[in-house]
C-alpha cells in the first residue's frame, strides 16, 4: 500500500542507479495536470527515506511544486535495493552504458554470491549476453571517450554518427570483439589511433556493412583504415570481358541500336536483369 | 574470330555470377554470351510472331 510522504523527507542515494534523469519537462507538466499516477519505491534510511525506484518522478514532483508524493515503503537491504533499481531500469531500457556498468559493479560488491556474469544475469533476469555486450561496449567507450565519441544504447541521429561523435552500442561491441582478435598484429603505438579510425568509419554504416568492414580488417589488420574502407565500400563495379561470335555480336549491335543504347549497356542490362530476377537460381535447380 | 567487349557489373551481382559460373563449370564470359544469345533468340521469335 502506498502512502503520502513529504518530499523533503526523501533523498536520492547511492542505491539508485539512474543518474541521468533526462528531459523532465513533459513529466513535470503531466504531474501538474494529473498528479503522480504511480507511487515511487523508497526504503527507510537514517530517519528519512531513500529512493529505490522513481528518482525522475521525485525530481519532477519537486519541480511541479508538490509537497508530498505517493510512495511504497519497504525495508530493503543494499543488495536488494540495488537489484530492484537496476532491474527496473534495465527492463525499461532507461540506463546509459556507464550507469549500467556502475550498477552491475555496485550489485557485485553488495552481493558476495555473485561470482560470474551468469549469476548476475540470473539475479537481474536478463540474458547473460546483454551483460557481456555491455562490458564490451563499455571497453570501447573507454577507448573512444578520449576522442569525445559516445557509445549510444538508444538510436542516435545519423548526423552525430557521421561526424564521428557517436557510435551505436552494437557497432561498438563488434569493434571491440574484432579488434581484440588481431590487435597483437598491430604495432602497440598504432593501436589506439587505428581503433578510433575504425570506429569513425563504421559508426554511420548499417550493421551488416560495418561487419563487412570489420571482417576485411581482420584479414588485413596491417592495412591503413582508409584503404580498408575503400576496398569494402568503394568497389561497386567489376569489369568483365566477353568474347562474342560475329553473328551474336551483329545481333547485339542491332538490338542495342533499336533500344538507343550502347552494346556495353545492353549486355550489362541483360546480365543484371537476369541476376536480379534470380534467373540463375531457377536454371541452377533445373539442371 | 571473336569480338571482345568489356562491361562492368555491380560487385554484388558479380559475386552471384561468379558462384553460378563455378557451379556450371563455365566461364563468366560464356554465361554472358549465352544470356545474350537467349535474348536475341527471344527478340527474333517475338518479331516473327508479330510479323
Amino acid at each position: 500500500m502506498s502512502q503520502e510522504i513529504p518530499i523533503d523527507k526523501i533523498f536520492i542515494g547511492e542505491v539508485n542507479v539512474r543518474k541521468n534523469l533526462g528531459d523532465l519537462l513533459p513529466l513535470i507538466n503531466s504531474i501538474k495536470e494529473k498528479g503522480v499516477l504511480q507511487p515511487i519505491l523508497v526504503r527507510p534510511s537514517e530517519g528519512k527515506f531513500e529512493v529505490v525506484c522513481g528518482a525522475r518522478r521525485l525530481e519532477a514532483a519537486k519541480a511541479a511544486g508538490l509537497k508530498t508524493i505517493p510512495a511504497i515503503v519497504r525495508e530493503l537491504s543494499d543488495r536488494d535495493a540495488i537489484a530492484i533499481s537496476l532491474t527496473e531500469n534495465l527492463h525499461r531500457d532507461n540506463l546509459d552504458l556507464e550507469e549500467r556498468i556502475v550498477g552491475y559493479e555496485k550489485l557485485k560488491k553488495a552481493n558476495r554470491n555473485i561470482k560470474t556474469d551468469r549469476d548476475l544475469a540470473r539475479l537481474l533476469n536478463i540474458p547473460r549476453t546483454k551483460i557481456i555486450e555491455d562490458y564490451e561496449a563499455y571497453a570501447a567507450f573507454l577507448k573512444l571517450s578520449k576522442e569525445k565519441m559516445k557509445v549510444e544504447v538508444r538510436p542516435t541521429k545519423m548526423e552525430e554518427r557521421k561526424k564521428g561523435k557517436s557510435i551505436p552500442r552494437q557497432h561498438a561491441v563488434l569493434l571491440e570483439r574484432t579488434f581484440k582478435k588481431v590487435e597483437s598484429k598491430i604495432p602497440e603505438e598504432e593501436r589506439e589511433k587505428k581503433y578510433v579510425q575504425l570506429a569513425k568509419v563504421i559508426a554511420p554504416l548499417e550493421q551488416k556493412v560495418a561487419k563487412r568492414v570489420l571482417n576485411h580488417f581482420v584479414v588485413h589488420p596491417e592495412k591503413p583504415v582508409e584503404e580498408i574502407k575503400r576496398e569494402v565500400l568503394e568497389v561497386h563495379d567489376i569489369p568483365v570481358t566477353v568474347n562474342f561470335t560475329p553473328r551474336v555480336f551483329g545481333g547485339l549491335v542491332r538490338a542495342a541500336e533499336e533500344r538507343g543504347i550502347t552494346v556495353e549497356q545492353l549486355v550489362k542490362n541483360i546480365v543484371e536483369d537476369w541476376l536480379k530476377r534470380g534467373g540463375y537460381l531457377a536454371q541452377g535447380k533445373s539442371s | 574470330m571473336k569480338v571482345n567487349r568489356t562491361i562492368t557489373i555491380e560487385k554484388e551481382l558479380w559475386d552471384k555470377l561468379k558462384v553460378y559460373a563455378a557451379l556450371k563449370k563455365k566461364t563468366i564470359s560464356t554465361i554472358v554470351e549465352d544470356l545474350v544469345k537467349d535474348l536475341l533468340r527471344r527478340v527474333e521469335h517475338e518479331s516473327r510472331n508479330t510479323n
